[in-house]
């Protein structure tokens, strides 16, 4: 994808999603029984839901809930994975393998199957799906740091910094981490859109925001029986999530 | 006579994404006829290899041919259709390329490479006479794959491989560069017997005057894209004309001229090793029972082929590896087999360590004199001091590695390890990946260094020429155990042990005679 279209769309999604509230749209759960699923007018420019409800507003309004949900999982998932996989090559020994094999654990884990034990547990709780999420995609953030860190730790730069008495935490944020952040970051900011997915995944499920919160996999599931009286409460949703998690990820590959 | 290769006044420059012009070839003329063997020989970014791409008919991408030009074997290969190149490849000229590891194909056989180059019905006879051409045993070769040969064997492999169509002119990048001493030797003598009874055109491109000196009977010298001299080999070598030809040929260690005189022996140890015994992955024994001491102020030399434990060595004695059996100590009997996070800061100070590869030994995101100051905490002065002991400006304290030379890093490195106050300083081939003529002048660093500080060293490097000017007692290694040590002067009078004795004998018919 062409550098200045990322930039547009991810903008475009920033701006949305900071001033959804404070634009001149319909209220996201003003109910219509005159309209129900009407195609676009004047009034509704993207057409109604089956409630009524103005699908560009519920759509615009729609990423908000994923958006805080994954930026609170990814930081998390970040801070975990970052430190897990780092301490585990810079430990060595046992200590190593036995947190390699936690991750590998954690990888090898059905990940919406789990989230979906977990939220028919708790709930729609935002804050526990928001640790769940960021507890289960630490693991492959773990993984690259750990890699990289590995890589790091043999070259000759960090062993001079051993000889001249760096150890531990120090020669981590000393010599590594200033030296891997990059591949990591990358790796970090993937992740953050596989949480996006599968947030709204849970959402189309059930599990995830509960109606009638306007998100985009709620409103994909909600629309999808009526997709072909009005098709674009289901395309608008699903090109908005697309155009999204497309972006984050061209963005990363330009890296 | 005809003429295999002829550049006429050939300009190239490179261009990047700025149009930032620099020059890479100037007005280079050369001339190779039939039969003839050059030798071009140049430091690192002289354009030598640039040059030899362009006589195979490759210019790299963001290289422009501005003016002049290029014949080979009668045709311009850069403009010739690209099926006429292909065609001519191998049938009438045939490069070796300078990385060995990279020039075979990992899955396949030696045999398929031949098919490759000669087509799926080629009879195996054929492969194996030119294997034995080469100085392989060809039934032996015919089945293995690539990792499961040496790197001479390689680089006989691939000379048969560009030797197998007979084409009339063969140019060679660096063909000895990754290769043992001994090693290399012989396949220069191998090339020259295929030159001799072949009769092909040769193009050697190399760093190293040794190596044009065996093989060529005229020289090139080139320096930032020109040639400043061009002759006869023995004429260029015993009476060079350009100044840097002069300082190139100056520059080249030699066995009895010392960079740094001998001292007297201090009996008073800085680290004692006894009876010390590394076995990696199961039962290879990279050390074997190695006895040494290094004495107060003394610079031991540990010469090896690769593979005889030298690095090893160097790192059990500064804690990087830990050693299966044996022990090793310093001069105050504190014992080195502890691990270095248990080490107090006054031991660990005590030995320090420089690092073969520059590119490798400072961390790319510090500057020069974070990174000299993180660990040792050394106040500006005292890291300007270390900068002035190793002969580097003020300017560089705020520079990165990225913007210093190969030279500049591992003087930094020395720098930096001299700021911990070391009282012994491990050099692993520090100077192997440098240009001769820095190297010269790092090793004339070294020894002022030392003799200002007065520090033990231990010198680890491939080159006995080099080792024999700069230390005081000599060891050498083979598969993990010492077959030769003593004085310098004594062991390259009269080597005692086989292989010091083919390494001196090497040495002293190198360039100088």
């Amino acid at each position: 994808m062409n550098k200045r279209i990322v930039y547009c769309v991810l903008g475009f999604h920033a701006v949305v999603a900071l001033l959804a509230p404070l634009l001149p749209l319909a209220p996201t759960d003003e109910q219509d029984p005159g309209a129900m699923l009407q195609g676009f007018s004047a009034a509704h420019w993207l057409g109604t839901d089956a409630l009524g409800r103005d699908v560009l507003s519920r759509a615009l309004h729609g990423g908000r809930p994923s958006l805080v949900i994954a930026l609170l999982a990814t930081a998390l998932a970040a801070i975990i994975g970052v430190a897990l996989g780092s301490l585990a090559a810079l430990a060595g020994g046992w200590i190593d393998e036995a947190l390699a094999r936690l991750i590998d654990f954690l990888l090898a884990a059905p990940t919406l199957i789990l989230l979906l034990l977990i939220a028919s547990f708790f709930g729609h709780d935002p804050f526990i799906l928001s640790v769940t999420l960021g507890l289960m995609y630490a693991a492959p953030i773990a993984r690259v740091a750990r890699g990289s860190t590995q890589v790091l730790l043999a070259r000759d730069f960090v062993r001079v910094a051993r000889l001249q008495g760096g150890r531990g935490v120090n020669l981590l944020f000393g010599e590594v981490l200033p030296n891997v952040w990059r591949v990591v970051l990358t790796e970090i900011t993937m992740q953050f859109t596989w949480i996006i997915l599968a947030f709204s995944s849970l959402s189309f499920l059930g599990l995830g925001a509960s109606p009638p919160t306007p998100e985009w996999g709620l409103m994909i599931a909600e629309a999808r029986s009526y997709m072909t009286i009005n098709p674009l409460s289901v395309i608008t949703p699903i090109v908005m999530l697309a155009s999204l998690v497309l972006a984050v990820q061209a963005l990363v590959d330009r890296e | 006579m005809n003429t295999s290769l002829q550049f006429e006044q050939v300009c190239v420059e490179a261009r990047d994404r700025n149009q930032v012009v620099t020059p890479i070839l100037q007005s280079v003329d050369l001339k190779v006829e039939m039969g003839e063997r050059l030798g071009i020989v140049g430091g690192s970014g002289s354009g030598k290899s640039t040059l030899l791409r362009i006589a195979a008919g490759v210019l790299s991408p963001g290289l422009h041919l501005t003016s002049g030009n290029v014949s080979t074997a009668g045709v311009n290969m850069l403009e010739v259709d690209p099926k006429v190149r292909q065609e001519m490849y191998g049938s009438s000229v045939a490069l070796v390329a300078q990385s060995l590891g990279e020039a075979l194909t990992s899955h396949l056989t030696i045999r398929s490479h031949f098919r490759d180059t000669l087509g799926r019905d080629v009879a195996d006879e054929t492969i194996l006479s030119s294997l034995d051409d080469a100085g392989l045993d060809g039934a032996k070769y015919l089945h293995r794959y690539p990792h499961q040969i040496s790197g001479g064997e390689r680089q006989r492999v691939l000379l048969a491989l560009a030797l197998v169509r007979s084409p009339s002119l063969l140019l060679l990048d660096e063909p000895t560069s990754a290769l043992d001493v001994g090693i290399a030797a012989d396949v220069l003598a191998t090339i020259t017997r295929l030159q001799e009874s072949r009769g092909f055109a040769l193009v050697c491109v190399s760093h190293d005057f040794g190596v044009v000196g065996r093989v060529c009977d005229r020289v090139a010298v080139m320096s930032r894209g020109q040639i400043v001299e061009q002759g006869l080999t023995e004429h260029v070598l015993a009476t060079p004309s350009a100044p840097y030809t002069q300082s190139l040929l100056a520059s080249i260690p030699r066995l009895h001229v010392r960079i740094r005189e001998p001292q007297p022996s201090v009996q008073q140890p800085v680290v004692v090793v006894r009876d010390l015994t590394v076995i990696r992955s199961g039962s290879t024994r990279a050390l074997d029972s190695i006895n040494l001491e290094v004495g107060k102020g003394e610079v031991v030399g540990v010469i090896g082929e690769s593979g005889s434990g030298k690095s090893t060595l160097l790192s059990v004695m500064c804690g990087l590896v830990s050693s299966t059996s044996g022990a090793i100590h310093d001069g105050n009997g504190f014992d080195l087999s502890t691990p270095l996070r248990d080490r107090p800061l006054a031991v660990l100070s005590e030995i320090q360590m420089v690092f073969q590869n520059p590119d490798d030994s400072l961390n790319p995101v510090r500057t020069v004199e974070q990174s000299m100051s993180r660990y040792t905490h050394a106040s500006r002065d005292e890291v300007l001091a270390a900068l002035d002991a190793v002969e580097l400006s003020e300017q560089f304290l705020l520079r990165r590695p990225s913007e210093m030379s190969g030279g500049e890093k591992q003087r930094v490195a020395v720098a930096r390890a001299l700021l911990a106050q070391p009282q012994l300083l491990l050099l692993d081939e520090v100077t192997s990946a440098l240009d001769v003529t820095v190297q010269a002048s790092v090793v004339k660093m070294l020894a002022s260094v030392q003799a200002a500080t007065g520090m033990s060293m231990v010198i680890v490097s491939h080159d006995i020429a080099l080792i024999a000017s700069f230390a005081d007692r000599l060891i050498v290694l083979r598969n993990g155990q010492v077959v030769e040590q003593g004085f310098v002067d004594a062991v390259i009078d009269s080597p005692t042990d086989l292989y010091t004795q083919h390494l001196v004998k090497l040495a002293a018919t190198t360039v100088h005679k």
